[in-house]
């Protein structure tokens, strides 16, 4: 093989797309417009340093030249061996272009990946409503639901197992409402914790109610009026609302808990 | 997304959520008012007076919370009717009715049972209403010491 002669004749043409792909590869990876820039770039970019591609691919057009076709014209040699190299050079173009591709299908996979998370995150908050809206219609559910596979489906047991359910859905709501109960597991140390809390509620009544009798007690001789003898009991008028837009001087000369019922009053429509 | 679950529950789940701020407020005024009442009334029995008052305290708490609420709920029955019958009760020899055989183990859970102790009427549930009632009960006991707190710290500063 004596490659030398033909790629010296065919050196200038040759080099150009050589160094086109050497070019390209460096700074034009992804442009499409291959035969256009082939003349601008032909020396320019032939002195950079040689990529494994363009080695290969000077070492295809020598052995193409110089095997079978070494009595031909400089011509026709050139012209082969520019094509081929042209065809070499847009393969390793493609294959250039093929990583760029393949680099932004990645990309798109992982802009894809992340859509996806996006969008199974907003699947998420969008299918948690409605599952609790579906949690919210549970009566229509005790219709609805049949025996799953292995239950039983006789009339008893489907109804026992609707109470349960509702058993269970009261529970839940109990350990909303019960504060730090929602940690406890298991049914009887739930229900243990509502009847402590319901108890220290009761005592806490009770503790308040003997304050209250201690500071009313102190707070007794300033107060005079008119004798009643049922105290507790639902004799109380059905329109309990004493608080309107009164002014205070009505209440500055009545007794002492018309001014806390004021007052209270007043407290609760700030914090509420 | 627990709050808003729970949020929505209680709404569900309250007597009416609007009302909630006015049965407080009923709860309170009926409280102020029969506290007013006690303290204009002449003690009956003067000797022993405070723990004649701390009881009409508490009954009057237990009153106006079951009152308010009115006769729709079990246990605002039950309580009121208890509070009226109270000294027929106490007249009453209370252990033959805790001897009853019948109120000993109603629910097949030993925690239902003790809960339908604490609930007033709740020997006389099902399982399934005394849970709705004990809720309903939690929220209106909560409510009145919240209101009872708020009268004691308004009568001392």
């Amino acid at each position: 093989m004596d490659p030398p002669l033909i790629n010296e004749a065919s050196f200038t043409a040759a080099a150009n797309p050589n160094s086109y792909s050497l070019a390209g590869l460096l700074s034009f990876p992804g442009s499409g417009g291959l035969g256009l820039r082939m003349g601008n770039l032909g020396r320019g970019g032939g002195g950079g340093d040689a990529s494994l591609e363009e080695s290969t691919v000077t070492e295809q057009s020598g052995s193409g030249n110089g095997g079978a076709k070494r009595t031909r014209d400089v011509g026709s040699s050139f012209d082969d061996s520019s094509s081929k190299l042209v065809s070499t050079s847009s393969a390793n173009q493609d294959v250039s272009e093929s990583n760029a591709k393949r680099t932004k299908v990645s990309e798109s996979r992982d802009e894809n990946g992340g859509l996806k998370t996006e969008a199974e995150t907003h699947s998420g908050t969008s299918s948690k409503p409605v599952e609790e809206k579906s949690k919210a219609e549970p009566p229509k559910d005790y219709i609805h639901v049949r025996a799953r596979r292995g239950q039983a489906t006789d009339s008893h047991s489907l109804a026992e197992r609707a109470r349960r359910e509702k058993i269970s859905e009261r529970m839940k709501i109990l350990q909303d409402l019960v504060p730090g109960c929602n940690k406890v597991i298991g049914k009887a140390l739930v229900l243990d914790e509502i009847i402590n809390y319901i108890q220290s509620l009761q005592r806490q009544v009770e503790f308040l109610s003997m304050k209250l009798e201690a500071v009313n007690s102190r707070l007794n001789p300033g107060i005079e009026g008119f004798p009643s003898k049922d105290i507790p009991g639902p004799a109380f008028d059905g329109n309990g609302m004493i608080y309107g837009p009164q002014t205070p001087g009505v209440y500055a000369r009545g007794s002492q808990a018309e001014w806390l019922h004021m007052q209270v009053g007043s407290g609760f429509e700030r914090s509420t | 997304m627990k709050k808003s679950s729970s949020s929505s529950k209680s709404k569900r789940w309250s007597p009416d959520e609007n009302p909630k701020y006015s049965l407080k407020k009923k709860m309170a005024s009926r409280f102020l008012r029969s506290m007013k009442k006690m303290d204009c009334s002449s003690s009956p029995s003067t000797g022993e007076k405070g723990s004649w008052r701390y009881h009409a305290i508490r009954a009057a708490a237990y009153a106006s919370m079951a009152s308010a609420v009115g006769p729709r709920k079990a246990w605002s029955r039950a309580l009121l009717k208890k509070i009226r019958n109270h000294k027929v009760m106490m007249r009453k020899s209370s252990s033959e009715r805790r001897n009853n055989p019948r109120n000993i183990r109603r629910f097949g859970h030993e925690g239902l049972n003790d809960l339908s102790q604490v609930v007033p009427g709740g020997k006389a549930m099902d399982s399934c209403s005394l849970l709705t009632e004990t809720a309903h009960y939690i929220k209106c006991l909560a409510a009145q010491v919240q209101i009872m707190k708020q009268i004691l710290h308004y009568s001392t500063c």
